[in-house]
């Protein structure tokens, strides 16, 4: 199954680039330029994985982190920085990130990581639905 | 003669502020460069799909390669830029035009007032003033201005850069605030850069109205005496 992709990042140039790059190895992707804006693409469409830059103008990518996990704890969050520390790496995990990558991107290390947040993310469903079924159960008087 | 004890805290404000426009410089060309590495890649796909037969349109090779160089030379401007600000620690009393200075930090700070939602520009009208100064000293000031005018920018999310001289010395002017209560000195720079105003008897101040912050460097002598005095 496609892995349905959301792409962040202020950079046009390189984020429409990589979509493309992904695109021709068969991922469905879609582009944002800011935080802002992926939050309200995240509203109305489902997507398996979001690829956040850290360093964006308004809303950067640790708190663009926090607000789509906060509405959507299913999806997986790989961060991408020019410059990874570990405090910031510590900080991205500590909020839900899959995976902290460095620019410039290794392509298949990105896919490799995205296959990975896929699974996670089917695992995480499955366990809600699993969740959901054993309420509907408890619920039932038979 | 200064102390040793303030040739200290001069050197640690001017590394803090180096330190600060290197990080924000490096991450710019490293920008660049995850473009350069994008494009290079899809360049790659492009070719491999071309020797699996697959029909492409020589025009989106052309576009692709386009724009790589377009990227290099963004990348070398910021190299440039980067280059002239490190040379700027050479020397410490030399013939400064002042114009052309505060070009070169307006051009270091791009990204950051990027990253702040703001522009910064030269002053179309700005004054060719030349003086004889530290003009490392006089880039830590105007940069740590520049900061300032950042974090309380206006509505218009622009700030204008100039300068005037005058008989007392020169003023550099920051247009474009909003906000700005404090009408003497910003507690920032008291915060940033205590020992470079007080050995160049500079002050940050605002206009009464709080939309402009105002370098004033009083005296040209004293701040062309730099570290040999």
């Amino acid at each position: 199954m496609t892995e349905k992709v959301l792409l962040v990042d202020d950079e046009e140039e390189f984020v429409e680039t990589l979509a493309e790059r992904m695109r021709n190895r068969g991922m469905e992707v879609a582009t944002s330029n800011s935080g802002g804006d992926a939050l309200d693409l995240i509203d109305n469409e489902p997507y398996d994985v979001v690829v956040l830059d850290l360093q964006m103008p308004g809303m950067d990518g640790i708190e663009a982190l926090a607000r789509i996990k906060k509405r959507q704890p299913d999806i997986q969050v790989v961060l991408l920085t020019g410059h990874a520390t570990v405090e910031k790496g510590v900080e991205a995990m500590k909020r839900g990130a899959l995976e902290f990558l460095e620019k410039p991107i290794d392509l298949s290390k990105l896919a490799e990581v995205i296959h990975k947040a896929k699974a996670q993310k089917m695992i995480l469903v499955e366990q809600d639905t699993e969740e959901r079924i054993r309420e509907i159960l408890r619920g039932k008087s038979w | 003669m200064k102390a040793d004890a303030d040739w200290q805290a001069i050197a640690q404000e001017e590394m803090r502020f180096f330190g600060n426009v290197s990080a924000a410089i490096s991450h710019e060309i490293n920008n660049r460069m995850a473009v350069i590495n994008e494009k290079a890649g899809l360049l790659q796909d492009l070719a491999a799909m071309l020797t699996r037969g697959k029909e492409i349109d020589i025009g989106r090779l052309e576009v692709q390669s386009r724009k790589i160089v377009e990227q290099v030379k963004l990348a070398k401007l910021t190299i440039r830029n980067l280059n002239r600000f490190a040379h700027s620690v050479d020397v410490q009393h030399t013939e400064i035009e002042l114009a052309e200075l505060l070009e070169l930090v307006v051009a270091l700070y791009a990204r950051k007032a990027a990253m702040a939602e703001a522009e910064i520009s030269v002053s179309g009208s700005c004054e060719s003033v030349t003086i004889t100064s530290n003009p490392f000293f006089l880039e830590t000031l105007i940069g740590r201005g520049i900061d300032i005018a950042l974090s309380r920018v206006g509505e218009a999310r622009s700030v204008v850069i100039g300068v005037k001289a005058h008989q007392k010395g020169v003023t550099v002017r920051l247009d474009g605030l909003s906000g700005v209560t404090d009408p003497v000195e910003f507690p920032e720079a008291r915060q940033d850069v205590p020992a470079l105003l007080e050995w160049l008897g500079a002050r940050y101040r605002s206009e009464p109205d709080g939309t402009a912050l105002l370098l004033e460097i009083p005296d040209h002598e004293r701040v062309s005496k730099g570290r040999t005095a």
